[in-house]
C-alpha cells in the first residue's frame, strides 16, 4: 500500500475498515483455545508491530481535519480489544486455576533434620554462658595419670578424698579422669594468671547405673586465677550462671564442704526451678536443689603448679551436665542420655 | 555419723526446732542427709518395784505411793526387781510392765532392765524422750572431729554463741595402782604414740541402762553388754574408741604395742581369721596378740558373761598405720574410720575416764588407782600464724578483731594477737593455738575456711563485676566441632552421645586384640573394656532403635576411641556415622528411597567440599567393619577414615536385618586441614554454556577416574561437572556403561564464543577417547 494514497481515502472507509478490523479480532478471540491462544491473538492486534498500533502510525499522514475524529475512533477501538483480551485472559486463567487446584489441607513435604544430643545442647549453653564471661574452654584427655587426676589436686594417696570417687584404674596405674580438674593443672602449668576457663568433658566414676548415676557423665569445671579474687568473685560468677541459664530470678545458696582442692570449699545449690523455692517434691521440700561443688583454689594447688599462693587467689567450680539437663528440659532418668533412643533426641 | 536431737541438747543449748536443726546442720557443712523421727512409748511411764509374786503371772508392783496387781507373761520377775510401767492400753488397771518391745526401744519382748539409781515412781521420759529425732550426717573426710556428738555440739555452740557442757570425767579410784596390775610397752610410737589403760575390778557383766540403750539403738549401734555398749556410747559421744579385754585372759599381765610381720594371723572378735601383712600395729599380751590395734579386737580376750576385771584401752594411733591396714585387710569399724581420720590425742584421759567412770556407776566396778598412761611420741597443739588482712582478701568480706577472736574462742582455738611483717609490711593477726581434736587446721587458709564457715557463707555478696583479660586464646577446635556437628544434623543426621565402656564380648573387639584397652576394675562384664572404634557404640544404638521399633535411621557421634599404643595409651577423636533404612522422610507425594552406598560417599565428599579441604582420595579396600562395598579416604597418603556398608557378621550379631551404611573419620588427623578463614572469589557475571556428552566405555572401567580427568581436560572454563546418567543394558554393547556428564562453561571476564566451548569439548572427547576408550553415544 503507497501511504500517499492515505489522504485520498475518505475517513468513513477508514472507520469502517475499523469495524472490520474489529470484527475479525472479535472472531480470533471467540476461537481461542487457552491461554497461549489470547496471547498470540494480543501479540497479532495489539503490540508495538500489531494491526492496531499500525492504524496509529498512519494517522500523521491523515488530513488534520479528519485526524481527531480517526484519533478518537483508534482509541475507542484499543481501549475495546485491550478489554475483550484481559476477559478472555481471565475466563482461561481461572479455568486454568479450576483445573490445577490441589488440596491445601493435606501437609508439607518435610525434611529430615538431624539434631543436637540434648547434652551437646546442654554444654553449649553452658559454654556460650561462661565464654560471654570471658572463660576460654580447654581441654584435656580422659585417659589421666595419677598426678593429675589425685596428687596435683591434694589428694595424695591414701587420702580419704580417693573414697569419695570410686574410680576406674586401667594398667599401668592410669585411671579414667574422675573430673576435668585435670584440664585446670595443665593449664596452670602451661600459662600465667590472669586465667580464666572452663573444662568440659567427659568423666568416670564407679557408680551403678539408677535414675539420678551414671558410671559415664559429663561434667564442666571452672577456674579463675588472678590476684584479687575473692570467694564473693565466686558466688557473683555462679549466679550471674544461674540467672542466665534459669532466668533473673533464680537465687544460688552456697554450703560449707569439703575438697581437697579448694579451701574454703562449697556445694552450691539453684532454688527451686520447678517451685521457685517455695518447696515442691523435686526438692524434698526444701526449696534447693543441689547443683555441685566449688570453692576457693587451695595454695598447696598453687604451690604445686608454681604459682605465688601470696599473690594469686583463684576460684573453681564443677557442675554435671546431664544434672542441669535434666533440670532445664524436665528429664527424670539419666538413662535416657546414654540409650539414645531416636524419639528422645529428636526433641532436643 | 548420727547423732540425735535430745544427746545434742545434753551438750549445748539452743532454740531450733528439730527441722531447723538439720537446717542449721547442713549451713555449718554438716549436711544432714537423712532424718528419722523415733517415737518411744515413755509419756507416763515411771518406775516401779515388784514387791511380791501373787500367784503366777501376777505381781504386786509398788508404783510410788501405791501399790498395785499387775498381770506379765513375758517372763518371770524377782522380788524387788525394778521394772518400768506404761500405762496400760485400755485396761482396767492403770499400768502395765513395760518389755523393750512395748517401750519402742526394740523388738526385745524382755522385760525392761532399771538401773539401781532410779526409785519407784520416779519418770523416766526424762531419760528417755518420748519423742527425738535422729540425724544421719554426711560427713567430709576432713571432719574428723565431728565423728562424735560433742564434735557436733560444739559446732552449734560456735554457731550460737551458747557455751559448751562437756560431760563429767571425774571418778572414784580405789584398790591397787594401775601401774602394778599391768605392764604396757610400746615397741613401735609411730604406730602408737599414745596408750592409757585403766583396769576397773569386780564389774557386774548386765544390761545397760535405759537411757544409754535408748541412744544406741538411735544411732544404729548394737547392745551387747553394760561394758561393750559403754565403749560403745564413749565412742560415739566424745569420738574415742575404746576396747575393753577381759583382764583374766590377758596372759603376763603385760600389753605390748608392736607392728606385725608378713605372714601373722590373728582371729577377731567376728570370728574371721586375718592373714597379716606388714606393719599392722598390734596389741599382744605377754604370749599373743589380742587386738588389730585400732581396728578390732580379738575373739581370745573377749569380755563375756564370765567377766569379773576389764582393762580398758584408749589409745592413739597413726592414722596412716590404721587407713592403710584397714584397707588391706578389708576391715571398716567404727574405730577405723575415726583412727584413719585421727582421734585426738591429748584428750585421751578424758575418755578413758569418761567410760571407766559409766563402767563404776553403771557395771558397779571399782576402777583401780592412777591412769596407765604411756605417751612415747607427744604431738603438741599447732601454731599458726593468722593475718586480719587475710579475711578480705579471700572472702571478699571484713571482720573486725572482736568479732574474729570471738569466733576463734567459740570453735575452741587459742588466739593470741600478734604483729607480723613481710617484706616491711606490718599485718595485725593472731598466733592460733590448734587443739589436737581439729587435724583438719593446719593453715591460715583452714582458719579462714572456719571463719566463714560460722560467719555463714550467706553474709557473703555476690559480686557481678569481673576483670576480664582481653587476649586470651580462643579455642578453635571447639568452634570447629560445632561446625562440624551442624554439616551433620543439617544433613539430617541425629547426634548420639554413648557409654565409651563396652562388654568385654562385644564382637569388634575381635578386630583388635593387641590394642583393646581394659579396665582393671570394671563396675560389670558389660562395662569391661573402652569402645576401641565408634562403629562399637553405633551399631549398638542401630540395635536398640531398630528393637524399639524405629526404622529410619541416620546418627552420628563425635567422641573418642580409645586403644592401647606402644608405649602409651591413645584417644582418637572420632566422627562416626551410621544410615539405615529410608534415605528421606515418607510423603503422599515422593517415593521413599531406601539409603544406599552414594549417600554415605556423597555425605563425606560433602564435608571436604564443605570445610574446603582439598585432596581427599578415596580408594577401594575392605576395612575391618564393612564389606567389599568399602572405601577408605585418605588425605595426602595418611589413611584418615573409612566409609561403606557393614559387613554381614557385625549385621548379623547386632540384627540389623537390611542393609546399614557408616563411615568413621578421624578429626585429629582432619581438622589440623581445616581452612580456618575462607578467602571468597567474584562471582562471574557473563553466561554459561551447558553441553551434555554421553560417552560409552568398557564396564569395567572407573568412571570416577574419567570424571576426574574431564574436570582436567576441561581447563579453567569448566566450571562445573555433573553425571546425570549412569547406564548398561540393550541400548549400548554388551560389555559396555555409557557415563552421561553435563559440563558447564563460563569465563571470568567475558561471554564464551560457541567456537571456544566447541574447542573444549572436543578436546575432551578427543582425549577420553585415547585414554579410556569412550566413544561418544548418539
Amino acid at each position: 500500500m503507497n501511504p500517499g494514497q492515505m489522504t485520498e481515502f475518505a475517513v468513513d472507509d477508514q472507520i469502517e475498515e475499523l469495524q472490520g478490523l474489529k470484527q475479525e479480532f472479535l472472531e480470533e478471540v471467540k476461537n481461542c483455545a487457552d491461554l497461549k491462544d489470547v496471547d498470540r491473538v494480543r501479540t497479532k492486534y495489539l503490540s508495538k508491530k500489531g494491526l492496531l498500533q499500525k492504524r496509529f502510525s498512519l494517522l500523521g499522514q491523515v488530513s488534520p481535519d479528519a485526524r481527531p475524529l480517526l484519533g478518537k475512533e483508534l482509541n475507542s477501538l484499543r481501549s475495546e480489544l485491550s478489554h475483550q483480551i484481559q476477559a478472555a485472559t481471565d475466563r482461561f486463567q481461572k479455568v486454568r486455576m479450576q483445573h490445577e487446584k490441589i488440596d491445601l489441607t493435606l501437609p508439607g513435604f518435610q525434611q529430615k533434620w538431624g539434631r543436637k544430643h540434648p547434652i551437646t545442647k546442654t554444654l553449649d549453653e553452658i559454654k556460650d554462658i561462661f565464654s560471654r564471661m570471658g572463660f576460654t574452654v580447654e581441654e584435656g584427655p580422659e585417659i589421666e595419670n595419677d598426678y593429675y587426676n589425685f596428687e596435683a589436686l591434694n589428694i595424695p594417696e591414701g587420702h580419704p578424698a580417693r573414697e569419695m570417687q570410686d574410680s576406674f584404674y586401667l594398667a599401668g596405674g592410669w585411671v579414667l579422669r574422675t573430673q576435668t580438674s585435670p584440664v585446670q593443672i595443665r593449664v596452670m602449668e602451661s600459662q600465667s594468671p590472669p586465667i580464666r576457663m572452663i573444662a568440659p568433658g567427659r568423666c568416670y566414676r564407679k557408680d551403678t547405673p539408677d535414675a539420678t548415676h551414671f558410671p559415664v557423665f559429663h561434667q564442666v569445671e571452672g577456674l579463675a586465677v588472678d590476684t584479687d579474687l575473692t570467694f564473693a568473685d565466686l558466688k557473683g560468677t555462679i549466679s550471674a550462671f544461674a540467672k542466665r541459664l534459669f532466668g533473673p530470678d533464680m537465687r544460688i545458696r552456697f554450703r560449707p564442704s569439703y575438697f581437697p582442692f579448694t579451701e574454703p570449699s562449697a556445694e552450691y545449690d539453684f532454688s527451686c526451678i520447678i517451685c521457685k523455692g517455695k518447696g515442691c517434691k523435686a526438692c524434698k521440700g526444701s526449696g534447693w536443689l543441689d547443683i555441685a561443688g566449688a570453692g576457693m583454689v587451695d595454695p598447696e594447688v598453687f604451690k604445686d603448679v608454681g604459682y605465688d599462693p601470696e599473690k594469686y587467689t583463684g576460684f573453681a567450680w564443677g557442675m554435671g551436665v546431664e544434672r542441669i539437663a535434666m533440670l532445664k528440659y524436665g528429664i527424670s532418668d539419666i538413662r535416657y542420655f546414654y540409650e539414645n533412643d531416636l524419639r528422645f533426641i529428636e526433641q532436643s | 555419723m548420727k547423732c540425735t536431737y535430745h544427746w545434742l541438747k545434753e551438750f549445748v543449748d539452743f532454740d531450733f526446732s528439730p527441722e531447723q536443726l538439720a537446717e542449721k546442720l547442713t549451713i555449718l557443712g554438716l549436711e544432714v542427709d537423712g532424718t528419722e523421727n523415733i517415737h518411744r512409748n515413755t509419756n507416763g511411764a515411771i518406775v516401779g518395784e515388784v514387791v511380791e509374786t501373787v500367784d503366777g503371772n501376777l505381781y504386786k508392783v509398788k508404783t510410788g505411793r501405791r501399790t498395785e496387781t499387775i498381770e506379765f507373761t513375758s517372763g518371770q520377775l524377782q522380788k524387788n526387781q525394778k521394772v518400768v510401767l506404761q500405762p496400760a492400753k485400755g485396761g482396767t488397771r492403770t499400768f502395765q510392765i513395760s518389755t523393750y518391745e512395748s517401750l519402742g526401744l526394740s523388738d526385745e519382748k524382755s522385760v525392761v532392765f532399771v538401773e539401781e539409781t532410779l526409785s519407784p515412781g520416779d519418770a523416766i521420759n526424762h531419760l528417755v524422750p518420748e519423742t527425738d529425732t535422729v540425724y544421719d550426717i554426711d560427713l567430709t573426710p576432713n571432719r574428723a572431729d565431728c565423728l562424735s556428738v560433742i564434735g557436733i555440739a560444739r559446732d552449734i555452740s560456735a554457731l550460737t554463741g551458747n557455751p559448751l557442757r562437756n560431760p563429767d570425767t571425774k571418778i572414784a579410784e580405789s584398790g591397787t595402782a594401775t601401774a602394778e596390775l599391768v605392764r604396757i610397752g610400746i615397741e613401735a610410737p609411730e604406730g602408737c604414740p599414745r596408750y592409757a589403760a585403766r583396769i576397773i575390778r569386780d564389774v557386774k557383766i548386765g544390761p545397760s541402762p535405759i537411757w544409754m540403750h535408748d541412744r544406741l539403738t538411735k544411732v544404729g549401734l548394737r547392745t551387747i553388754n553394760n561394758i561393750v555398749d559403754i565403749t560403745n556410747y564413749v565412742l560415739t559421744e566424745l569420738g574415742y574408741p575404746l576396747h575393753a579385754f577381759d583382764y583374766a585372759l590377758l596372759e603376763d599381765k603385760q600389753i605390748r604395742v608392736r607392728l606385725s610381720t608378713k605372714g601373722e594371723q590373728f582371729v577377731t572378735l567376728d570370728e574371721k581369721l586375718h592373714e597379716l601383712g606388714d606393719d599392722t600395729v598390734l596389741i599382744c599380751d605377754g604370749k599373743r596378740i589380742v587386738a588389730l590395734g585400732g581396728i578390732m579386737g580379738g575373739q581370745n580376750t573377749e569380755v563375756s558373761e564370765q567377766t569379773r576385771d576389764v582393762l580398758l584401752e584408749c589409745a592413739y594411733f597413726g592414722p596412716k598405720f590404721i587407713s592403710r591396714s584397714a584397707a588391706q585387710l578389708g576391715i571398716s569399724t567404727e574405730a577405723s574410720v575415726r583412727f584413719s581420720r585421727g582421734v585426738d590425742p591429748n584428750g585421751i584421759p578424758n575418755g578413758i575416764d569418761r567410760a571407766a567412770g559409766l563402767m563404776a556407776q553403771f557395771a558397779g566396778g571399782q576402777v583401780q588407782k592412777d591412769l596407765l598412761d604411756q605417751y612415747v611420741l607427744p604431738i603438741p597443739s599447732p601454731l599458726v600464724n593468722f593475718r586480719l588482712a587475710s579475711i578480705p582478701r579471700h572472702l571478699g568480706i571484713s571482720l573486725s578483731s572482736t568479732e574474729v577472736e570471738e569466733l576463734f574462742t567459740r570453735l575452741g582455738l587459742g588466739a593470741k594477737p600478734i604483729e607480723s611483717s613481710t617484706n616491711g609490711k606490718t599485718a595485725t593477726g593472731y598466733e592460733v593455738e590448734i587443739p589436737t581434736f581439729r587435724p583438719d587446721l593446719t593453715r591460715e587458709i583452714d582458719l579462714i575456711e572456719e571463719i566463714s564457715r560460722i560467719t555463714g557463707y550467706d553474709k557473703i555478696p555476690e559480686n557481678y563485676i569481673a576483670s576480664v583479660p582481653l587476649l586470651s586464646h580462643s579455642n578453635s577446635k571447639e568452634q570447629t566441632l560445632n561446625e562440624v556437628r551442624e554439616f551433620m544434623t543439617g544433613n539430617g543426621y541425629s547426634e548420639t552421645v554413648t557409654n565409651s565402656m563396652i562388654p568385654g564380648s562385644e564382637i569388634v573387639l575381635k578386630y583388635f586384640p593387641e590394642e583393646t584397652v581394659r579396665l582393671q576394675n570394671p563396675i560389670s562384664e558389660d562395662m569391661a573394656v573402652l569402645r576401641p572404634s565408634l562403629v562399637a557404640t553405633l551399631v549398638r544404638v542401630a540395635q536398640f532403635n531398630l528393637f524399639r521399633q524405629n526404622e529410619d535411621l541416620k546418627i552420628f557421634e563425635i567422641g573418642s576411641s580409645y586403644l592401647c599404643g606402644d608405649s602409651s595409651f591413645l584417644e582418637n577423636l572420632l566422627l562416626g556415622g551410621l544410615m539405615f533404612g529410608n534415605a528421606e522422610n515418607a510423603h503422599w507425594d515422593h517415593k521413599s528411597r531406601p539409603i544406599d552406598f552414594f549417600d554415605v560417599k556423597g555425605l563425606i565428599e560433602d564435608f571436604f567440599r564443605r570445610f574446603s579441604i582439598p585432596g581427599a582420595q578415596y580408594s577401594p579396600k575392605q576395612t575391618w567393619a564393612l564389606d567389599e562395598s568399602s572405601l577408605v579416604v585418605r588425605l595426602s597418603e595418611d589413611e584418615v577414615g573409612f566409609l561403606g556398608r557393614l559387613n554381614p557378621i557385625v549385621q548379623q550379631e547386632y540384627d540389623l536385618g537390611g542393609e546399614c551404611f557408616l563411615f568413621e573419620l578421624n578429626l585429629d588427623k582432619i581438622i589440623p586441614n581445616f581452612v580456618q578463614t575462607k578467602r571468597f572469589h567474584s562471582v562471574p557475571r557473563f553466561p554459561w554454556v551447558r553441553r551434555d556428552l554421553s560417552f560409552v566405555v568398557d564396564i569395567e572401567t572407573p568412571g570416577g577416574k574419567l570424571f576426574e580427568k574431564i574436570q582436567e581436560w576441561g581447563g579453567t572454563n569448566l566450571k562445573d561437572i555433573f553425571i546425570f546418567d549412569v547406564y548398561s543394558g540393550q541400548q549400548v554393547p554388551i560389555g559396555k556403561k555409557s557415563i552421561a556428564f553435563s559440563l558447564t562453561f563460563q569465563a571470568n571476564e567475558r561471554t564464551l564464543t560457541e567456537d571456544e566451548v566447541n574447542e573444549a569439548v572436543d578436546q575432551i572427547i578427543r582425549a577420553a577417547r585415547n585414554e579410556f576408550d569412550a566413544v561418544l553415544r548418539g
